[in-house]
């Protein structure tokens, strides 16, 4: 056994000597590697990671800085056109309202009617919905029913009128019938108008890191406002206006749907032979929308 | 021959081959560690001088967006013009001129044939009248879907799209035509103008 373990112990003694001379031999290189490793693991690639992150970074704080720097540039330009910014602000505030206020409303139908000649026969309002189209942008609407006397020129007189007036009206359907007037030996036309007004309230805040979109020297912004600058502006005449407010009634308006399908369904189309075989289906000259208009009509005027 | 006879002892000659081989990975780990070394340079520049852009741009935007701040009256009005203005232009816009429409109808009857009732809906009109006689009805009718109508207002040329007769019937008593039609037009023809 003493001679096995001194056997061990010299073989041993062998390895370590030539592991101490392979390692003094090689001590820069290990030395070299090392540091080139440490360097790697430690710096380079956590380094090579993030730099991706940062050139991100500096570019949305570059991106970031131009933004609010246009947007400096345009308050710049605004602060310096205060007058027309708030001249702009008052039009589209008159032509787009920010509440219903239904007396000027009414008032305006009434002066644009008497306007166009015609005899204001009844007028009714309703809050409307939101119209279908419009509930993007959050309208509220006032609808104005109007029964008017007129002759053809003046009623569509008044169709330019409406569609030059100043607070935002549109005619959202109408319908006229025409009566002679055997004394006078003339026609008159009984219309019924359904004109809407949207009204919009905005109150923004100031969002400092997001463009205004605006520009109020553009062309595009600056012929817009001409436009409006150059709609009919109605004073507020008559401040006592009474009109009844109408609730909408969906029975009347399912009748209403079902007659145009019925309608429809009766058309025929066109044709050289319809005309040698006439349809003797009679002509149907009971009108419920205007039964139903009559029902509803509320203000007769004097 | 001479070439053949190597006289180097061969302890000599492991020394040699150990000597060579320590001396080329020195070089090697050398050039390695060198080539790390630039890299962990060009990285710290870089990165030392993407720092010092961010920190600059940041005390550029506190500025700019004190500015901002102090001009936040004018940006709360310009906001809500910029609301208003959009709004306007979409309400203006999508606007259909009924009285284009009824210039354009009444531009395409013929002198015999009178309206009775005219009822507009969107996209839909119901025209009910009597003429003189049915070649009237059937002129109205061609007239309306006539897109080389020359007394018409030239961009309506084709804003009525079809025309459908519901009805019509010979009142004997008076000898008129009665008839019914429904016309669809296009809407979008009469927006914007």
């Amino acid at each position: 056994m003493p001679e096995e373990n001194k056997q061990i112990n010299i073989d041993v003694n062998s390895f370590l000597y030539k592991l101490r001379n392979a390692v003094v031999n090689f001590i820069v290189p290990i030395i070299a590697f090392g540091v080139a490793l440490l360097l790697i693991v430690l710096y380079i690639y956590p380094s090579f990671k993030s730099l991706p992150e940062k050139r991100e970074e500096l570019n949305n704080k570059i991106s970031l800085k131009n933004t609010l720097s246009e947007k400096v540039s345009d308050l710049k330009v605004l602060s310096d056109f205060g007058d027309v910014l708030n001249e702009n602000l008052e039009i589209v505030n008159k032509v787009l309202v920010p509440e219903a206020d239904v007396p000027r409303l009414l008032d305006q139908a009434t002066q644009i009617s008497q306007r166009a000649g015609m005899e204001l026969d009844r007028l009714s309002y309703s809050y409307g919905s939101k119209a279908e189209e419009e509930k993007e942008t959050d309208f509220d609407v006032v609808n104005v029913s109007m029964g008017v006397n007129s002759s053809f020129e003046q009623l569509v007189l008044f169709m330019e009128l409406v569609e030059k007036a100043a607070r935002y009206v549109s005619v959202s359907n109408f319908r006229y019938s025409v009566s002679e007037d055997r004394e006078e030996g003339v026609s008159r036309i009984s219309s019924s108008f359904s004109l809407d007004s949207p009204y919009l309230f905005v109150e923004s805040s100031a969002v400092t890191d997001e463009p205004i979109g605006i520009d109020i020297k553009s062309s595009d912004f600056v012929n817009f406002m001409d436009m409006l600058k150059g709609l009919d502006y109605y004073d507020f005449v008559n401040r006592n206006i009474q009109a009844e407010e109408e609730k909408p009634e969906e029975e009347e308006q399912t009748e209403e749907e079902t007659a145009v399908e019925n309608t429809e369904e009766q058309t025929t189309e066109t044709g050289m032979e319809i005309m040698e075989e006439p349809v003797t289906t009679p002509v149907v000259e009971e009108d419920t929308n205007t039964e139903s208009l009559e029902q509803q009509s509320v203000f007769p005027i004097d | 021959m001479l070439d053949d006879i190597n006289l180097i002892p061969q302890t000599e000659i492991i020394e040699q081959k150990r000597s060579k081989i320590v001396s080329s990975s020195t070089i090697f780990s050398i050039v390695i560690l060198l080539i790390t070394l630039g890299i962990s340079a060009y990285l710290y520049t870089t990165l030392s001088k993407i720092d010092s852009d961010i920190k600059k741009t940041e005390t550029e935007i506190e500025s700019l967006r004190s500015d901002i701040k102090s001009m936040a009256d004018i940006e709360v009005a310009a906001r809500n013009l910029d609301k208003k203005y959009n709004a306007l232009k979409s309400l203006f816009n999508s606007r259909v001129k009924y009285s284009l429409l009824l210039k354009e109808f009444e531009a395409r009857k013929p002198s015999d044939v009178s309206v009775q009732s005219f009822d507009v809906k969107t996209g839909q009109i119901s025209v009910s009248g009597t003429s003189g006689s049915y070649i009237s009805v059937k002129n109205l009718m061609d007239n309306l879907l006539n897109k080389e109508f020359q007394d018409g207002n030239p961009s309506l040329k084709d804003v009525f799209t079809s025309v459908s007769l519901n009805s019509v019937n010979l009142d004997k008593s008076t000898n008129d035509v009665k008839f019914l039609i429904v016309i669809t037009y296009q809407e979008r023809k009469l927006q914007g103008l």
